[in-house]
């Protein structure tokens, strides 16, 4: 999955062979959500198997406003709308899901729940909490991302043991799994080990690694979709950093 | 016992993973039913057999057709 902040990028990112395209803004926060020309731009380019989904970003306490969002998300045949919360309760989070589930109804839009490793820098809510509340909203999926752009990504904040058990437990309620928050290419063997159904990126696969000056580059993508592919298919050993000399 | 399998192609593109495609399709089959999942890679085919294992479900066949795992999964609860 890569994060696109408009056609281009997004025709950038297909061509390198992206599986999703993550549609965002980042001139809104970090993970802020775009406009509907865009999504629509986006989603009308390409045939449905390339899934679009959209990025509500850190969503307000206001479960009538984000579910209206939800629904213009489904309105314009996105095949995802991911919820985001940092300043929410648990309470609060889960009666946001619960609406935009309802706002759903009918469409094949799917809901991701989505919260952020780094929360505790923010006084947020617990992103262990995640596959939990996607289980009692009724959610298609999780996704664990990052707020924080400094440097520092998804592993500074969470670790492996940590990430693969939220992954499995996901999994085993049928829902999808995703992973993001400045991935790169030195994290692919623990990503492949935790296997998520899904890995976002968007610095790794712009020009100068830069996610805010730079842009999506096919032939980053490419390069990034093929080193995943060495580790799946067993040639290049992602288990080789785990390996000790014997004494 | 069925004599009909159900297919699961991990090798289309699809959000959800194929242990979550499993998941559902476990919970739609009866026992006795027998589930075909065709698995694209190593780390997946090791995961899906993992994940049978941890539901006490039995693999009958596990097999290699060029550059695919196919796995056949019987419900057994």
């Amino acid at each position: 999955m890569v994060s696109v902040q408009d056609l281009d990028e997004a025709t950038e990112a297909v061509k390198g062979g992206a599986d999703i395209v993550d549609v965002k803004n980042l001139k809104e926060m970090t993970v802020g959500s775009n406009f509907p020309p865009v999504i629509r731009r986006v989603r009308e380019a390409f045939p449905k198997e390339i899934h679009v989904s959209v990025t509500l970003g850190v969503v307000p306490n206001q479960p009538g406003t984000v579910a209206l969002a939800v629904y213009g998300a489904a309105a314009l045949n996105a095949t995802s709308v991911k919820v985001g919360f940092v300043n929410s309760d648990y309470e609060m989070a889960l009666r946001i899901l619960r609406e935009s589930k309802r706002a759903l109804e009918g469409s094949e839009t799917k809901l991701v729940a989505a919260t952020f490793a780094d929360s505790h820098l923010y006084g947020g809510i617990d992103p262990t909490l995640v596959v939990k509340l996607a289980r009692e909203s009724g959610s298609d999926g999780i996704l664990i991302d990052t707020l924080t752009k400094d440097g520092r990504n998804l592993f500074d904040f969470m670790d492996e043991e940590t990430l693969r058990g939220l992954v499995v437990e996901a999994k085993d309620l049928g829902m999808s799994t995703a992973l993001s928050g400045s991935l790169r290419i030195e994290n692919l063997d623990t990503l492949v080990r935790i296997n998520p159904d899904i890995v976002g990126v968007r610095g790794a696969v712009c020009t100068n690694g830069d996610r805010e000056g730079g842009k999506v580059a096919a032939s980053a993508v490419a390069k990034l979709r093929e080193e995943i592919r060495l580790r799946m298919e067993g040639k290049i050993n992602v288990y080789a950093s785990w390996l000790k000399p014997k004494a | 016992m069925s004599a009909h399998s159900t297919l699961v192609d991990g090798t289309k593109k699809n959000c959800r993973g194929i242990v979550a495609q499993l998941v559902d399709i476990m919970g739609q089959v009866g026992v006795g039913a027998v589930v075909d999942a065709v698995v694209p890679d190593p780390v997946n085919r090791d995961e899906v057999v993992n994940w049978a294992k941890r539901k006490g479900y039995t693999i009958v066949a596990d097999s290699k057709r060029g550059n695919v795992f196919v796995l056949s999964i019987m419900k057994t609860h």
